[in-house]
């Protein structure tokens, strides 16, 4: 297949390998900890210059997924590699001289800004850690990102909360643009935005990818912005990965379940256009106590006597695209 | 309209108007400060309370009519008049020139002490909420070995340790008060640490330490600062309780609690010389403790926006 | 008595202002809408719009700063832009019912989820005893209470369950939970339990599904659908969703800055949208399987402290004419259109006269 071949070709650049990661929770002084499996084994590879788009419920992970590959969260176990750099072999200070290559924009505009400092210093202070610059230099950089991300000169000297959304969500951007990174995950970061805005933002970040060939990972539960930006997509569903492969390979051929019943719930915004209307029953388990066997057969419609006994593994049906389930769809 | 007019101003004005422009945001934020300042009228009231007691302290030598120290043992005991209006001491000193010189003693006395205890409680509360986990195990441990004892007491017992001087009343109220912020400063660490823009700085690949003083610092001063204010009033009264047990000033210094612990035994005749230096001390926690309710409203968040 | 658009619903004009310390806030400018009986409305609008504030002005649910200032609002046979708090106290919770985004916040956190149903029908029928009474016999106190009532209150724990199970909730397992034991999904669900428990005539709800997972708003929608459907409530639907507006609703209702800038039935909205603003907003939804560029809408939602003059969209406006400046443009029926599509739009490429 053309997608396989391709993946083949391109380098990639980050290749995360059985993360995991597990809260501790205790109900009191005493008592054993409980362990909410937030990441279970996960394992996949970014391709340079692509979107890697990660789609799932609340609960499913996502969120802590995108922190683990960062080291913002320690994973309990797992690897990444960054480029033939091992990430969780970094020590603390190294790691610090790394981030200037992997940034992050997350979900709240409203709350990712230090609503005490005004944009130039929030820019400038990735400049000032990572460069050796004048505050001329500094200023002029801060100067020409703001350019770029749609914002004019004279911003600089205000405070977060003159702003709005998109405006805060632009100067997110820009602070993670401006120490010029290669990877950057992208948490949700539209879902705060109103629908007009979130298309600029979208828009922006795709001309941006271009630009200065970035690459992301994008979290989202929204899977038309997954559609719509993404190359290779996750799902996830309770910290796992339950399907694997290119957008097409998950909105067209689409082999798990859960995801077919995802991309169902999306109510279309036509009303000529027929909703389905299959709706997926139940509500997504407590991650401290996962059911047996396949983690979705409690709701799965298709459910079989081996779904509650044995976990299926993440298999390949065609090159490329993965499928976590013991009866893919389409096979 | 007028954010336009003064981007213009921006794009082609002097230094002096870009330096304006820079710190428009601040000085709209100060204007809106003094807004909910001039809203509440009993935080005026505390204030010019308290920069009447600034003031005075300021300019004490120049409004004391007499010297505080100089006796007159002929004249002792003597009621207020017109020329004493406080009246004079069993030493025959100027009751009112004591107290005017006291306030320099409790200026001293709640300047030292604040900033001793707010910079131990704001370390030690950061480093303990900013870290988790061990960490702010021991140094909460420790902080709750100083908040287990009775307050005036420990300090009693240090003043006592170290000798019965006002500097050792310090140190010892010091020791006591940094507890307080240091509760608080965890509590907001915590809450502020978890937040998104504090995580952002992370990403950028700031060390712990810019990220505890420079970002999670100022998010957590403010409630510290009302709690300070707050707490001013009762560092006057510890230090007027130690100086009234003789574990602080030391006689002839004119500290108000001092002075009152000198009067007691002529509180039923000459009530003059303990009672005007004790209506100083409760005016003065009144002005603080109303200054501090006024500032706690003015920071706080859901009234500012 | 003036004409008549809708007959369970008829909003003209109406205004809102909220006086703060930055100015005055004009939140609504002559809002338009109505609506039948059993009919679902949806309102659509980004943020600050004024939607929420449309829903809650229904309510008469403004507070302090903020206020009506002009405009009806006529609910059948009233106009609850002017009616006395008390005889409003008998239209709110019993004909009309509201459900909110954040459920859990709207429950009564030290209360079981049962009781607070039951406590909600027989608030509903206490008042609707004293709205019969005020009708007949003037005022009545909460000791007038007549004996049938009493009696029937036993009645309120089987209509609690009832309900419980009608919003696919097991009544056992719920009827005794605290409102932080339920998942989100769980909590609209006892939330619309307890708003369709008065069999109200219309059920505002101001964003229901927007804090809910995909599959969970799936269900919900399907749930609500189900319900007013037999109980033929009409529903006004709060939503910055085009998908659940599209379909989800009979008519739609697209508001800008404080207008409805267009209103009409849900096929001509999507189908042929006139108001530039309309125009952008679906050119800017992204949808699953687009092929084509999103396009976004230039500029910013203006600030309502002062709101561009005339047309409230003209800064914004690709189709910009002389006139939009000046005039606040007319909210006209589309002429061309079927008179059942309702079609009216607020925008002078559309009026003819000028």
């Amino acid at each position: 297949m053309q997608a396989s071949a391709d993946r083949e070709d391109s380098d990639i650049l980050i290749q995360a390998e059985h993360l995991k990661k597990l809260f501790a929770m205790k109900k009191n002084f005493y008592s054993r900890p409980l362990y909410v499996k937030a990441v279970d084994d996960c394992s996949f590879s970014i391709r340079k210059n692509t979107v890697f788009g990660i789609v799932g419920e609340s609960g499913s992970g996502k969120t802590t997924l995108g922190r683990v590959i960062l080291r913002l969260i320690e994973a309990t176990d797992g690897s990444v590699v960054f480029d033939d750099t091992d990430l969780m072999s970094l020590s603390n200070k190294e790691l610090r001289l790394f981030r200037r290559r992997m940034q992050i924009i997350s979900q709240d505009p409203y709350n990712s800004l230090h609503p005490r400092k005004v944009v130039k210093k929030l820019i400038g202070e990735g400049l000032q850690i990572h460069f050796q610059l004048s505050s001329q230099e500094v200023d002029e950089r801060v100067k020409n990102i703001l350019t770029l991300v749609g914002l004019r000169e004279e911003h600089m000297y205000r405070y977060p909360h003159e702003f709005s959304g998109g405006q805060r969500q632009r100067i997110a951007i820009a602070r993670a643009l401006v120490l010029k990174p290669e990877f950057i995950v992208l948490d949700e970061p539209t879902s705060a935005l109103d629908v007009s805005v979130q298309a600029i933002i979208l828009k922006m970040l795709k001309e941006l990818k271009r630009d200065f060939s970035l690459t992301y990972m994008l979290i989202t539960h929204d899977l038309a912005v997954i559609d719509y930006m993404a190359d290779d997509v996750a799902v996830m569903y309770l910290g796992q990965i339950v399907e694997l492969g290119s957008k097409d390979d998950i909105f067209l051929r689409t082999a798990h379940p859960y995801a077919s019943l995802l991309i169902d719930s999306v109510p279309p915004p036509t009303p000529s256009e027929h909703w389905s209307g299959k709706i997926l029953n139940g509500e997504i388990p407590s991650p401290i106590h996962v059911p047996s066997g396949c983690r979705f057969h409690p709701r799965c419609p298709q459910v079989q006597e081996i779904c509650r006994t044995k976990e299926p593994v993440l298999s390949e049906l065609q090159p490329g695209h993965f499928a976590k389930c013991h009866f893919p769809l389409n096979s | 309209m007028k954010r336009t007019s003064s981007a213009a101003g921006y794009a082609k004005g002097s230094s002096w108007k870009k330096f304006l422009y820079e710190r428009k945001p601040m000085m709209d934020d100060m204007k809106h400060s003094v807004y909910l300042w001039k809203k509440t009228p009993l935080a005026l009231i505390g204030t010019v309370i308290i920069v009447l007691f600034l003031l005075v302290a300021l300019f004490a030598p120049l409004l004391a009519p007499y010297d505080p120290i100089a006796t007159d043992l002929s004249r002792k005991l003597e009621a207020p008049s017109a020329a004493h209006p406080f009246g004079l001491d069993q030493f025959g000193r100027d009751v009112l020139s004591r107290v005017i010189m006291g306030t320099r003693i409790e200026v001293q006395i709640i300047f030292i002490i604040s900033i001793i205890s707010i910079t131990i409680g704001l370390i030690v509360g950061i480093v303990a909420g900013y870290f988790g986990g061990v960490i702010d195990e021991i140094l909460m441990r420790i902080t709750d070995i100083f908040l287990a004892f009775p307050r005036l007491v420990l300090a009693m017992a240090f003043a006592a340790a170290l000798r019965p001087t006002l500097t050792n009343a310090i140190v010892a109220i010091s020791l006591v008060e940094w507890t307080v912020y240091a509760r608080l400063a965890r509590a907001e660490a915590i809450k502020v640490r978890s937040q998104p823009y504090i995580e952002a700085i992370r990403a950028l690949g700031a060390s712990d330490f810019k990220i505890m003083f420079f970002h999670v610092l100022p998010m957590s001063i403010s409630p510290v600062i009302v709690q300070l204010t707050m707490r001013m009033g009762t560092i006057i009264l510890t230090a007027a309780s130690l100086g009234f047990l003789g574990l602080g000033a030391q006689p002839p210094l004119p500290e108000w609690g001092a002075i009152i612990s000198d009067g007691r035994s002529y509180l039923m005749n000459n009530w003059w010389i303990t009672a005007f230096p004790g209506m100083a001390i409760a005016i003065t926690v009144l002005g603080f403790n109303l200054l501090g309710d006024g500032i706690r409203d003015i920071l706080d968040p859901r009234i500012r926006r | 008595m003036q004409y008549r658009r809708g007959d369970l619903l008829d909003v003209s004009n109406l205004r809102v202002v909220f006086d703060t310390y930055a100015g005055q806030v004009k939140a609504l400018n002559g809002v338009e809408l109505w609506m039948n009986h059993g009919e679902r409305l949806g309102v659509v609008g980004e943020t600050g719009c004024g939607k929420s504030v449309t829903a809650l002005s229904v309510m008469r649910l403004i507070e302090e700063p903020g206020r009506i200032t002009e405009g009806s609002i006529l609910f059948e046979d009233k106009d609850l832009a002017t009616l006395s708090e008390n005889i409003l106290n008998t239209v709110r919770g019993k004909d009309i019912a509201m459900i909110f985004q954040e459920p859990v916040a709207a429950l009564n956190p030290v209360m079981k989820v049962g009781a607070q149903i039951v406590e909600n029908i027989e608030c509903q029928r206490k008042s609707a005893v004293l709205a019969q009474g005020a009708r007949k016999a003037g005022p009545v106190t909460d000791s007038g209470l007549s004996q049938k009532h009493r009696t029937k209150e036993t009645g309120s724990v089987e209509i609690m369950r009832d309900m419980l199970g009608r919003v696919g909730l097991d009544w056992q397992r719920t009827e005794n939970l605290y409102p932080h034991e339920l998942s989100g999904g769980m909590a609209q669900r006892v939330m619309i339990a307890m708003a369709l428990s008065s069999r109200p005539k219309l059920l505002i709800a101001d964003e229901p599904t927007s804090a809910l997972d995909v599959t969970i708003q799936a269900q919900i929608l399907n749930l609500l659908n189900n319900l007013v459907r037999e109980t033929q409530t009409a529903v006004l639907l709060i939503t910055h969703a085009m998908g659940v507006a599209a379909q989800f609703c009979d008519f739609i209702a697209v508001m800008y800055a404080g207008n409805v800038v267009e209103y009409g039935s849900v096929q001509s909205i999507f189908k042929n949208p006139l108001h530039p603003y309309t125009k952008g907003l679906l050119r800017a939804v992204p949808k699953i399987g687009r092929t084509d560029e999103l396009q976004s809408i230039p500029g910013i939602v203006p600030d309502l402290i002062s709101p561009p003059s005339g047309c409230r969209f003209h800064p914004r406006c690709p189709h910009r004419r002389p006139e939009c400046d000046k005039n606040q443009p007319r909210f006209e029926p589309v002429r061309e259109e079927l008179e059942a599509d309702r079609h009216h739009v607020a925008c002078f490429l559309y009026q003819k006269d000028l």
